[in-house]
């Protein structure tokens, strides 16, 4: 890593404003000048001890004080070298531009987009630069900007909320949608249109039961021939990132539940990790333990989910019923676990809720036994079935290159023949301490994705086998009174501890001035939090990198050329979870 | 094509495999669908359903208005009006409670920070209303529903521990040391 910081002093060395290593947390930051930014980012991109082929995320960062108030955050990635570096450029407010890199990495156009809509920063040569999550006739500003009201138009005590029966409706102005607007969903004016003189603009979605949430495709068409698909997100925008800044740290792990709600589990360990992180905890060995085989029942749980959805939308109804029988034994557990089947809020800063009891151990280990029966079953019905080949072999193909060139992560990029897996690479919780395999596909068509996952699945349970052996005893939460708040035993008995518990709740946690970037590998694909802290108890800018959001970049790219039946395969192919994706 | 793959393409045989595992649970499964009204699932204790106020079983409100369920709130449900006891200086009580259970989030975060156990979530949660505004819900209606749901109740608070900290309890309720 020294070495190439040297390197890029040396080639760039104008530009190389600062350099910064977090030693304790293993990070790099290098600040630039952003109108030397595409000209780095190229280098990195293509220098062989560079080698940063994969994008993982762009963010922005409001200081409002500072002349130059915007700053521009790159998360790169190098899937060869196995290295992360942040890269970060200060851009004015009068004026933000910055060149755009989606000429380097295509999946930067979405995640530019949305740096676009949030903060107001322009991309000068990006393809398509509207906003993306937002409606595009929104005109209150750039809510990610610290100077937009993070209350909105007040709490909705304070307006009547309760829609009133004798006002009269609003007008509906009936009119068609002008040419205009159907500019931004043709296709390119290079690139071949339809063979035809008359062409179709379909819209699926978004009440369209296979999208899976509310997703809006613009499907430009050729017969039933997809000519270029524009997903149009934003329906399920909730402002998570804005609310994050005003709530405290320990607030924020029930709100990370609703973001991929089908995997709530997978995003509380993302967000607590991130945190942990910040604060430079260390989780004792029994919270690792339970922490990791609830994260691998929650990825059984996602893949049963999704294997019954992807099934249903092709037409296979059995296999739905059959998935959902063994998620609901999955979900009765966390249930007895933590009291709540989906929006679990299980897991703490520096630890976990309760304790996984001898009697969950023992359902769990019958689970365990019956279930390689239960995913036998499934591959009988479907893996050699006709119909499911037809629909799922070299359907969404997507070649190694460009997966990586559009950001993938997960299931996704393993089904094209990449064998990264974030709990191999840079091993967390207790996946060094057990013994399993990262599958990997040859294709790269929904048909291999599915055998990935039906395969995780399997390794999955073993890994759960392996944590159910070695279970250790201990206390299930970090010794750090600082930022964890005492046993609730000792909150009446112990006026130090009573008065340290009023302390935490009412004031937070005040972690280090630090930023840092901590990412997971949930059952969709790399999850990761991107925290500033400035010292005070919320986070000055949380940004959740979803792995739905960077998937559906590579939408457009996976859908030319098929048929309209296979677009509902290729949504499901990625496994999307809008609430996750939108945020 | 091998033989072997032709006659398994023309006799369907994926498919009779398919259709022999589901033949196989119409014999050897139950239906696990449950009649929802009429019959109901055994929820465990630890269920996080519909919030309430507890009471000591002297019948005395637990809660003592010192306002950290509300700062805990992740969605601001919660608002306290607290207030002394009268004629006890040293002691305080909620005066008023509200809970706008349309924004709750049922994550527990109120329960972990109470103090003194005060509230609980209870296994409720047939609360569907045709009107908001009923789900905004004060303070005699949450001790009513832990009424109803907890009906074994705790000791007073400086009855429970030789050792309890001196917190919002009165001098006059404090057990003598033994000598």
């Amino acid at each position: 890593m020294k070495a190439l910081l040297d390197n890029l002093k040396a080639q760039f060395p104008d530009a190389i404003l600062a350099t910064r290593v977090d030693a304790a947390r293993a990070e790099t930051s290098v600040s630039v000048a952003a109108a030397r930014l595409l000209d780095i980012a190229r280098y990195l991109h293509d220098a062989p001890e560079a080698a940063f082929d994969h994008l993982t995320d762009i963010c922005s960062v409001d200081y409002p004080e500072d002349q130059m108030r915007f700053e521009v955050v790159y998360h790169l990635h190098s899937l060869p070298l196995q290295q992360r570096l942040r890269l970060k450029a200060r851009i004015a407010e009068e004026d933000p531009a910055i060149a755009s890199v989606t000429g380097i990495w295509k999946g930067a156009n979405f995640l530019e987009r949305e740096v676009y809509d949030m903060m107001g920063i322009r991309f000068s040569g990006h393809p398509d630069l509207r906003r993306i999550l937002l409606p595009e006739d929104y005109a209150e500003g750039y809510p990610l900007r610290k100077d937009f009201p993070a209350e909105g138009r007040g709490w909705r005590s304070q307006f009547d909320f309760i829609p009133r029966f004798d006002e009269a409706p609003m007008d509906v102005v009936e009119s068609e949608i002008s040419e205009e607007t159907k500019d931004t969903f043709r296709t390119e004016p290079g690139t071949p249109g339809p063979g035809r003189k008359e062409e179709l603009l379909l819209n699926m979605g978004p009440q369209h039961p296979s999208t899976h949430g509310v997703l809006r495709v613009v499907l430009m068409l050729d017969g039933e021939r997809v000519v270029k698909a524009t997903p149009d997100l934003g329906y399920l925008h909730r402002g998570v990132e804005k609310l994050a800044e005003g709530l405290t740290y320990m607030q924020m792990i029930p709100h990370t539940d609703r973001l991929d709600y089908v995997c709530a589990m997978s995003n509380n360990y993302a967000y607590v990790r991130a945190v942990e992180k910040l604060l430079e905890i260390t989780v004792p060995i029994r919270a690792e333990y339970v922490r990791t085989i609830v994260a691998e029942m929650q990825r059984i749980i996602g893949h049963l989910f999704w294997l019954g959805t992807q099934a249903l939308d092709i037409g296979a109804m059995t296999v739905f019923f059959w998935t959902f029988r063994e998620r609901e034994v999955l979900l009765d557990m966390f249930e007895k676990l933590c009291g709540a089947r989906l929006t679990l809020n299980y897991y703490r800063i520096g630890g976990v809720d309760s304790d996984f009891t001898p009697e969950l151990v023992q359902r769990m280990r019958a689970f365990l036994d019956i279930f390689p029966e239960k995913v036998k079953e499934y591959d009988s019905l479907i893996a050699s079935n006709r119909i499911w080949l037809g629909r799922t072999k070299n359907v969404a193909l997507l070649s190694a290159e460009d997966a990586i060139n559009f950001g993938c992560t997960g299931p996704v990029l393993r089904g094209s023949g990449v064998a990264y897996d974030i709990r191999k690479a840079e091993p967390y919780g207790v996946y060094d301490k057990v013994e399993w395999e990262v599958p990997v596909g040859k294709n790269g068509d929904t048909y291999d994705r599915y055998w990935i996952r039906m395969e995780e699945m399997r390794q999955s349970a073993r890994i759960i086998a392996q944590c159910l052996d070695q279970l250790p005893e201990g206390p299930i939460m970090a010794e750090a009174p600082q930022y964890i708040p005492p046993p609730k035993e000792l909150v009446m008995r112990d006026m130090e501890s009573l008065i340290h518990h009023f302390i935490i709740y009412t004031q937070g946690i005040k972690p280090p001035k630090a930023e840092t970037y901590c990412s997971t590998e949930a059952p969709k694909g790399e999850l990761g939090f991107f925290i500033v802290s400035d010292g005070s108890p919320r986070p000055y800018r949380l940004k959740i990198r979803s792995p739905s959001f960077v998937h559906m970049g590579a939408f457009d790219h996976m859908a030319r050329g098929y048929l309209i039946s296979d677009v509902i395969t290729i949504f499901g192919t990625y496994d999307v979870v809008m609430g996750e994706c939108d945020r | 094509m091998t033989f072997k793959a032709w006659i398994r393409t023309i006799t369907f045989y994926e498919l009779v495999v398919g259709m022999k595992a589901t033949m196989s649970h119409l014999l050897h499964y139950k239906p696990i669908t449950m009649q929802y009204p009429h019959e109901k699932r055994a929820l465990p204790d630890n269920y996080r359903g519909m919030l309430s106020l507890l009471r000591y079983d002297d019948g005395t409100e637990k809660c003592v208005g010192c306002d950290l369920c509300e700062a805990a709130c992740p969605s601001r449900v919660i608002r306290v009006v607290s207030a002394e006891v009268p004629g006890e200086p040293t002691k305080r009580y909620s005066k008023e409670y509200y809970m706008d259970m349309t924004r709750c989030l049922f994550c527990g975060l109120c329960v972990d920070a109470c103090p003194v156990d005060a509230l609980g979530m209870t296994r409720e949660y047939e609360w569907s209303v045709y009107d908001k505004r009923q789900l905004h819900l004060n303070k005699e209606q949450l001790l009513a529903i832990g009424d109803r749901s907890f009906p074994v109740r705790e000791k007073q608070l400086e009855l429970q521990h030789p050792n309890v900290a001196f917190f919002n309890v009165a001098f006059k309720h404090l057990p003598q040391k033994p000598d």
